[in-house]
Formats: C-alpha cells, structure tokens, sequence
C-alpha cells in the first residue's frame, strides 16, 4: 500500500488526472448500472455515481493501477451507498413478508405474463426484482448483485464488502430467497412463464 | 449430507463456490432427492434471472458531468495557503528563523543577568562546593552535580 501510494506521487499530477479521467469515461456506465440497481431509482442512482466518483478522485492516490479500477470503485460505493441510506434514514426496511399480509401493504407490480417474449418477460419482472431488491438491506443488495449481476467471486465480494466469505454466502443465499419469494408472492405468473422458457 | 444441509449450501455451489468432496456429496444428494433438485432448479432460474436483467442506461452527458464535478470539489477543498508561490514559503521560512533567533538572544541575555544578581542562595559555585562535600570527590567526575541530600536553601 505505502509503494503503491509512493508510485502514485511520483507520477506527474497531470499523468494521474488524464488516467482517472480515461478511467471514468470508460467505467461510468458499469458504475451506473449498479448504482441504479442499488438505490432504485435513476435520480438516487445518479446521487450515488457522483458521490462515488467523487471520493475515488480524492483517494485516487491510493488506487494501486495493478487492480481492477471496478472492484476499487465498487468498494467505495458500497460504504458510499450505506452512507447515503442512512443519511436519508431508510436503513429501516419492512420485511417483504409484510405486503398484502394484513392488508397494509398492497404492492402494485405489473404482470406481463401473457407474452411469450422472452425480452417481454424479462421487462415485466425488471420492476418486481428491483421493488425485491429495494425491500432489502443494503448489505444483502450488494452481495446479491455484485455475485449475480456483476459475476464476482465471493471472496472478492468479502473482501469488497470488508466482511468474511461466510457472510458474504449466507448473505447471498438468503438474499436469492428473498427475491424469489417476493417474485413468487406478487409476480408468480411472470416469473414461472420465466423460468418454463429456460 | 441431508436436505437442510443441502439447501443451505446450493447458492453457494451454483455459483461454483463449493469445492472438492462437499460438491461430490451434494451433487450425489440432488440426483436422487427430487426435493433437493427442485429446489437446485430454482436457485438457478434465479440467477438466471439476475444476470439477464437490462443494464439501465445512464444518461449521456454523466461521464463529462461527473468530471467537472470533481475538478469544481478539488478547487473548493484547495485552501488559500497552497496558492501562495514558492517565494511566499521561503518569505515565511526566513522570517520566522530571524524571529526565533532575535527571541532566543533575548531570553539568552536575560538569563545571564539574572543569574549573577538574584538569589544569592542558588549561587553556582556555592553548589559545586557543597557537592563536592557531599561526595567527596569533583562533582564533574561522574557523580551527580546536584545531589539528593543537598539543602542548600
């Protein structure tokens, strides 16, 4: 860490900003992507990718050039992303039992299961994954999307997360449950049109 | 391994993250438990599922817009003190040498003063000698100058 931080300040200023500029053209997407999966919502996501980018250019010089750019940029919007939950005070999540159990809760998901389309069926359960998704802490989010969408290996998810790779695997494991189960309970004629075509 | 044991760990060995004889056992468990392999099934419909679904698009101008946010953070957080040019630093630097030079003269002389005419009672020579009482032998050779037993007030 301290020669990677050595070799950072013996590179020219100006050699630095051009490859974190090159960097952030090239990652803002992928970055994107997840931070919209993570908050929900295409305002809250863009919150969230300016605020990730913003502590990686103040740490940049800790970034050791030898490593993938996404995993150290993931890293820092995890703990961005806890950070913004909590600012925002919507740490406290309801159980995704809760819907439609007493009558409180009515969750309105379009199902689209009439239409054979695969591209059709997967745009139909889009909102339901993400209304899962939103309904879960944003530890388990994590570990369920960067092992699911982003293809990382758990223990670089633990090591991303800062935690073990048993939590990252009873996280995972647990989170997948809750998805189906929400998926079963509030889009079930999407979802098994889904998984009959697979 | 039973099915609770089994189920358990199906995330983890669809995603290739059970290794050597725990995944032989659990792929011996799902070919004859229609229970487990259901449930296998589903795990990786899910999967499935979460790997197929759309990137969202970011809006086009993100990549320039975040950019120009971190050049706007680094000249806000840029104090004052690092626009001075160099000469600015070495101007300090002098300055403050001279300064502690003239206080350390003053001080220096004020103490030279003081020393010969205020209380006679803590007169160097006078605990030299004493030491030398005290120890009998040249305080400088060695023992302490200043001896525990002194009472020289």
């Amino acid at each position: 860490m301290i020669f990677t931080a050595l070799r950072e300040q013996a590179r020219p200023k100006e050699d630095r900003t051009a490859l974190f500029e090159s960097l952030t053209r090239n990652g803002f997407k992928q970055a994107y992507g997840l931070a919209y999966r993570l908050t929900g919502t295409h305002a809250d996501a863009e919150d969230l990718v300016q605020e990730t980018f913003l502590r990686a250019y103040r740490f940049f010089h800790r970034y050791d050039e030898t490593l993938p750019f996404s995993s150290w940029l993931f890293r820092i919007m995890t703990n961005a992303h806890i950070d913004l939950v909590r600012r925002k005070g919507r740490l406290k999540c309801t159980s995704l039992e809760a819907g439609g159990t007493d009558g409180s809760t009515t969750w309105e998901l379009p199902d689209h299961s009439a239409s054979p389309d695969r591209e059709m069926m997967l745009n139909a359960l889009d909102a339901p994954v993400q209304q899962a998704l939103n309904e879960m802490t944003p530890e388990f989010r994590m570990a369920v999307l960067l092992a699911d969408v982003e293809g990382m290996a758990y223990e670089e998810v633990a090591e991303l997360m800062n935690t073990s790779v048993g939590t990252v695997r009873s996280r995972i494991h647990r989170g997948r449950k809750q998805i189906r189960r929400f998926l079963m309970k509030h889009s079930p004629e999407s979802y098994r049109s889904y998984c009959d075509e697979l | 391994m039973n099915c609770k044991a089994v189920q358990s760990r199906l995330s983890s060995y669809v995603d290739g993250e059970v290794f050597g004889d725990e995944s032989l056992a659990i792929r011996d468990h799902i070919s004859g438990c229609c229970e487990c392999a259901e449930e296998h099934r589903s795990v990786r419909q899910l999967k499935s599922l979460m790997r197929s679904l759309n990137a969202p698009e970011p809006p086009s101008d993100l990549g320039e817009r975040i950019l120009a946010n971190c050049r706007a953070a680094e000249v806000r957080r840029s104090p004052r003190l690092w626009r001075i040019p160099t000469w600015g630093y070495v101007g300090v630097a002098t300055a403050s040498m001279v300064l502690t030079l003239v206080v350390l003269r003053t001080l220096t002389a004020r103490g030279q003063v003081t020393m010969g005419q205020g209380d006679a009672k803590r007169n160097l020579s006078f605990e030299v000698q004493q030491d030398r009482l005290n120890w009998g032998s040249d305080p400088t050779n060695g023992a302490p100058i200043i001896s525990t037993s002194y009472t020289g007030r």
